[in-house]
């Protein structure tokens, strides 16, 4: 082995030459440099081997049958991909100079004689091969650069990600150019780390925001059905009349802003689905139930809701919960116990067939808010189809309910304070109902039935303000433990995402 | 000094075949080979020179005499090579007289050098 084996890179030789000794003298002689060799015994073959494979360097005989060095040398300056291989040219310089003159012109690197030693040979290979090592880095280095050039544009014009850049491969060289890539790229991830947290505020904000919304809407209705109970209004008719309206208000607004994207057969199972669940197992006995009890007391009970999405949860993926939501039910259920007690049951003033009841209704939501078909990540469309379900499943509802409560419904809206209380009713309803559809859609299943802690809360406010309702203190332990097991839940949501915010392809959780 | 070349052989230079055998590495056996491939390939192209006497092909006798030049130097047949060098620019532009003598003379040099490279290679086997 040579020395500059030792210390260059070996490099692939084509040795061209028609006679075989000559070829096989200067195969072995590159070979002993320790370099790779490949052999062609003529001009033909060796283009062949070249187009097939590639090669660092081509020792070339001049004088050859047919296809020569010379035609060699003008079909690799035609051939995109061989022009850029360095041919060495061999021949007997004494009587072939101006075949010498004509090679270098077409472009021959260098020039070996047919008589050469080793330490010849040698030089010539290594200043050619050094010369080809250093184009390639000229161009490696103009590419980075224009590369560089070009991230630099992107950024300057859109934050982008750092992968999106193209520069991982320049970020690997350790000179300049490498240490600006660098700074690039880090510049990339700083500025999407800042659009990242932007993003997570907003989705907060946002969350937050549409779970105050929910609450200070959907916390007037039993508030506002009490009202209208103790104005002398069945259960039936204001649940038949709000229903109606509900319809009214979301199908006039789907016909004024556009259509459904999806068929209606799927639309008219949902509402169905939502119909009987949030409609008659949900609203009905609460609105029955604001007759007997006052709003503030029925509140207390509201966010059992929470309890229900999560048994629902562990139930349909068939498997336990987790640790934290395992706690928040707990906590719940002790709520609910705190609530069913004797002691409870007597300070809130409800029998326990009210207590069921109520529960009954908010196992209604809860399969409502579980089985609500979102539409996560497409909000345009998604709120026309939220709408159409809504507006369908009120209209199913107030139908059935219509024709045997008729005649109430005439007597209720016998006084215009009556028939403003149902419009009330109504629009907060149909409100709330769409903003909570957002939410779910927003936040998921679960952080929705969280949030009626705060629906809980401000339906006691509404209640004293509307009707001037004084909440038992004992209802604060319950209210405490509800809020706790709500907290537990935000929480351990926050510690996996970090986000308020389902990510659109999130399966129901 | 090759080993084995103690014996006087007149019509090959040793220093040539000491020269070749470090280009290739030091490589006994390689340089065996190769003197071998340079002993069958002289065979055919001064084959191939006869022919092109006969038909006056001037291009192969020229290419043929400018082969067996590099070709004999680097193995030490030196009055092979100062022939050929001769036959190779007398038959560079025009048809040379007595084309049939000098690849005659040719085969004759090349006949001396064989027998002394033969000689060298029985050595190398014994």
């Amino acid at each position: 082995m040579s020395e500059s084996s030792q210390t260059r890179p070996t490099a692939r030789v084509l040795v061209v030459d028609d006679q075989s000794v000559q070829r096989a003298k200067l195969g072995a002689a590159v070979t002993a440099l320790g370099h790779e060799v490949l052999t062609a015994g003529g001009g033909a073959q060796a283009l062949t081997m070249m187009r097939e494979q590639t090669f660092d360097l081509v020792l070339l005989d001049l004088l050859m049958p047919d296809v020569d060095g010379f035609d060699v040398m003008q079909f690799m300056q035609r051939d995109k991909r061989m022009r850029g291989t360095p041919v060495i040219v061999v021949s007997a310089l004494e009587s072939d100079m101006s075949a010498v003159v004509r090679a270098v012109e077409m472009g021959a690197e260098d020039v070996l004689p047919k008589s050469f030693d080793r330490v010849l040979l040698s030089a010539r290979l290594a200043s050619v091969l050094e010369r080809r090592r250093h184009r390639w880095r000229e161009r490696d280095e103009r590419q980075q650069l224009e590369r560089l050039t070009d991230a630099a544009m992107l950024l300057e014009h859109q934050p982008l990600r750092a992968s999106a850049l193209g520069l991982q491969a320049t970020c690997e060289r350790t000179d300049p150019i490498g240490a600006l890539a660098r700074v690039f790229v880090q510049l990339s991830e700083a500025v999407q780390a800042r659009d990242a947290r932007v993003q997570l505020q907003i989705d907060r904000v946002r969350t937050l925001g549409l779970a105050v919304a929910v609450a200070l809407t959907l916390g007037l209705i039993v508030p506002l059905a009490r009202f209208a109970r103790l104005e002398g209004g069945s259960a039936g008719a204001v649940f038949a009349g709000a229903t109606s309206l509900v319809a009214l208000f979301a199908l006039t607004r789907l016909l004024w802003r556009g259509g459904t994207t999806r068929p209606l057969s799927g639309l008219a199972r949902d509402a169905a689905w939502l119909a009987v669940s949030a409609g008659g197992v949900g609203l009905f006995p609460l609105i029955w139930l604001a007759g007997h009890a006052p709003a503030a007391t029925l509140a207390v009970l509201l966010p059992a809701e929470l309890l229900g999405v999560l048994l629902l949860g562990a139930l349909l993926k068939r498997r336990l919960p987790t640790a934290r939501h395992g706690a928040a039910l707990l906590v719940g259920l002790l709520a609910l116990a705190a609530i069913g007690s004797p002691v409870g049951a007597t300070a809130l003033g409800l029998s326990p067939a009210m207590i069921a009841l109520a529960l009954l209704s908010t196992v209604g939501c809860a399969v409502a808010v579980h089985a609500w078909p979102r539409t996560a990540g497409q909000a345009a469309s998604g709120s026309a189809d939220a709408h159409a379900v809504i507006g369908l499943a009120a209209a199913m509802v107030s139908a059935l309910a219509l024709p045997f409560v008729a005649g109430e419904l005439a007597a209720l809206l016998d006084t215009p304070a009556s028939v403003l209380l149902l419009v009330l009713l109504g629009a907060s309803l149909s409100a709330g109902v769409s903003l909570r559809s957002d939410l779910i859609d927003q936040a998921g299943a679960t952080l929705t039935a969280a949030a009626t802690i705060g629906l809980s809360l401000a339906t006691i406010a509404w209640s004293a303000l509307l009707l001037h309702e004084r909440l038992p203190l004992f209802a604060l332990l319950p209210l405490a433990g509800f809020a706790a097991c709500a907290l537990l839940v935000v929480s351990g949501q926050v510690a996996r995402s970090g986000s308020l915010t389902l990510h659109p392809d999130a399966q129901l959780d | 000094m090759l080993a084995g070349t103690e014996q006087f052989m007149p019509d090959i230079d040793i220093a040539a075949l000491e020269r070749l055998e470090t280009l290739i590495g030091g490589d006994r056996g390689a340089l065996i080979e190769l003197i071998g491939t340079f002993l069958e390939e002289t065979d055919e192209i001064l084959a191939d020179m006869r022919g092109a006497v006969a038909c006056e092909e001037r291009a192969v006798l020229h290419r043929g005499a400018h082969s067996l030049k590099s070709s004999a130097q680097d193995f030490g047949a030196d009055e092979l090579a100062v022939q050929a060098a001769t036959l190779e620019s007398r038959s560079a532009a025009e048809w040379p007289a007595d084309a049939g003598g000098d690849v005659d003379r040719l085969a004759e040099a090349f006949a001396a050098s064989r027998a002394s490279l033969q000689r060298w290679l029985a050595e190398q086997d014994a």
